[in-house]
């Protein structure tokens, strides 16, 4: 592909910081991919600069918060909540917080996109 | 209003857009994909379309030199795809350009035609 | 003055699938907005992990019904991106060619919706007539009318020989007078212009701001399309983004319907600049470990792809980021202000495609 890929490997505390000095610059959050990696959790956020992506690396331990970004930028609400019903990732404080019932229900497998997790869809 | 005019007097003398199903039925295309059919008397039961297909459609019972080997296919989860048509080592598999006309019961497919249908419509 | 909340939705006239808002009115004013998802998740990014990938093609055609070709082309591209599989030039063009007949498929839809959203049956059925053919030149030149299964990872598995190339283009002329009977009354109708003039406006700033992709994005002035990237042949058949200033629901249907032509004009040119040659490469081996991402133009938007290799048959990790996910913000936000009887239109606006939402 034509466009640009910068990666930054940023740690858990300054996310904040760093995704601030990205909007300052205006960019703006894409998506952000959670990977289960055994015993921590690799999130990977991706945003626009103007057609370019710029990544931000950050590693979570299983056990361990991390903080929502959605406080700086709203969009990001929606995905965050996606990524701690499917992976259970303690993301605190997010904007909108579906409580874990934003595509899942009580009846459904929780947390179901960890590795460990049997996967119930069968025939 | 007055830009939609045009159309509407013309779809006042043109003949209708729909038609009589099922007394006047559409022409297939050439190479659609309606239908599938296994012949097994072509089929030399490799196994190979119960590997490829990503719908887990075909089941193949038996080993390949077992007496009573046979393939079972179920049309209501095949996806259409046409992958084990276009795959098959021995040419058993064809696809048919007419659709499935609407059935009350499942039925499938085995040797000799002997229907396997392992019941009523669950 | 005192507020009442009410479901919009998820059984709604305008809204083919399953969203619910939840409205908070103060008399005639929304005032807020709530999102209640969920009613379509299928977790197909799960069962994307477990398939071999070559089978994850027709799986991903199924997150979508209208913009399934896409989807099958951002998976196969991704992992042709991840196994470094270099793909016939003819491959290319042909799949330039589904993807803008699924865009003229998929708008012609969402301009008969648009029409229906307020009533207008008339033009609602004459866009889905012209779209009818259209999925007529799909069916003949793939085999199926809406899940064509035409694209693999290495190429593409159909052929369009000159023949049927020389019918696509006759079929094509006769769409094209249908959209020119239909796009005037869009652009003049007075009806249509009260419904669509200055309701929903998403500036400038706020659409780069709140992650609005595609048609949306394009509506409020960013010439910012994914198809400039140059993926498949886009890059060699000269692609300009269409742009509006307005930012309103009008200025989001203008988009839309110039979009059209344009489509109708890069299939023809696909066809005519279509090089001879394979139409496939043999991939062999799995993926390696590694990562990759891939963007391509949906109808509704960028579509964000990222894959993770293991070695194996199977794929690490799929994520797919649909359009209409990246447009519920934009959505959220243009709601609170407007009239209830303006929320069908609004919310048809953004093209939603909540069955891509959820996956």
């Amino acid at each position: 592909m034509t466009y640009f890929m910068n990666e930054i490997a940023v740690d858990k505390g300054a996310l904040g910081l760093t995704v601030q000095q990205l909007l300052d610059e205006n960019c703006r959050l894409a998506t952000t991919v959670c990977l289960d990696q055994g015993d921590y959790f690799e999130v990977l956020y991706y945003f626009h600069r103007d057609l370019d992506l710029v990544t931000l690396r950050v590693k979570v331990g299983k056990d361990e918060e991390l903080p929502s970004i959605s406080g700086l930028h709203l969009p990001a609400a929606l995905i965050e909540n996606e990524m701690k019903e499917f992976f259970g990732i303690n993301i605190t404080d997010i904007a909108i917080d579906f409580q874990g019932r934003m595509l899942l229900t009580e009846a459904s497998l929780q947390k179901p996109m960890l590795k460990n997790n049997a996967n119930r869809m069968e025939g | 209003m007055p830009w939609m005019m045009p159309n509407i007097l013309k779809n006042l003398f043109s003949s209708p857009a729909t038609r009589k199903y099922p007394f006047e039925t559409r022409q297939y295309w050439a190479g659609a994909r309606g239908q599938l059919q296994i012949d097994l008397a072509r089929c030399v039961f490799c196994g190979l379309c119960q590997r490829i297909c990503p719908a887990q459609a075909i089941t193949q019972y038996g080993n390949k030199k077992d007496p009573d080997v046979t393939i079972d296919y179920n049309p209501f989860a095949c996806i259409y795809c046409a992958r084990c048509a276009e795959k098959c080592p021995s040419g058993a598999i064809y696809i048919h350009e007419s659709h499935a006309v609407p059935a009350d019961r499942k039925i499938t497919y085995g040797r000799n035609d002997i229907s396997l249908s392992k019941g009523e419509l669950s | 003055m005192s507020r009442i909340t009410f479901p919009f939705g998820p059984q709604h006239p305008v809204l083919p699938e399953g969203i619910q808002l939840s409205l908070t009115c103060e008399d005639e004013k929304v005032v807020e907005v709530r999102p209640v998802i969920g009613y379509m998740h299928r977790g197909i990014e799960k069962a994307a992990e477990r398939n071999p990938y070559p089978n994850n093609v027709f799986l991903c055609e199924r997150i979508c019904g209208i913009c399934s070709f896409i989807h099958a082309l951002s998976y196969c591209q991704l992992v042709e991106e991840l196994m470094k599989v270099e793909v016939p030039p003819r491959a290319r063009y042909l799949r330039v060619v589904w993807s803008e007949l699924s865009r003229m498929h998929s708008h012609l839809l969402w301009l008969g919706l648009l029409a229906d959203s307020f009533g207008f049956e008339s033009l609602f059925m004459q866009c889905w007539r012209a779209r009818e053919t259209v999925l007529d030149i799909l069916e003949m030149t793939t085999g199926q009318r809406v899940i064509q299964s035409s694209c693999i990872v290495g190429g593409v598995r159909r052929d369009i020989n000159a023949d049927q190339a020389r019918q696509v283009r006759e079929m094509l002329n006769k769409v094209k007078t249908e959209i020119d009977a239909v796009l005037p009354v869009f652009q003049k109708d007075y009806t249509i212009k009260a419904r669509t003039v200055g309701k929903g406006v998403l500036p400038k700033g706020q659409a780069w701001t709140l992650g609005a992709v595609g048609p949306m994005l394009r509506a409020s002035g960013w010439a910012w399309d994914c198809r400039s990237l140059g993926y498949a042949a886009y890059g060699e058949l000269g692609f300009e983004p269409v742009v509006e200033n307005g930012g309103d629901s009008y200025a989001r249907t203008m988009v839309r319907a110039r979009e059209l032509v344009q489509s109708y004009e890069l299939v023809l040119r696909a066809l005519d600049s279509m090089p001879e040659g394979e139409l496939a490469v043999k991939v062999k081996g799995a993926p390696p470990a590694g990562e990759a991402i891939m963007r391509t133009e949906q109808p509704r938007g960028e579509l964000f792809e990222y894959a993770r290799g293991n070695g194996t048959q199977q794929l690490e990790r799929l994520k797919i980021r649909t359009p209409t996910f990246a447009n519920l913000p934009a959505l959220l936000a243009m709601l609170p202000g407007c009239e209830i009887a303006d929320v069908p239109v609004i919310v048809l606006s953004i093209d939603p495609c909540i069955a891509c939402t959820e996956r």
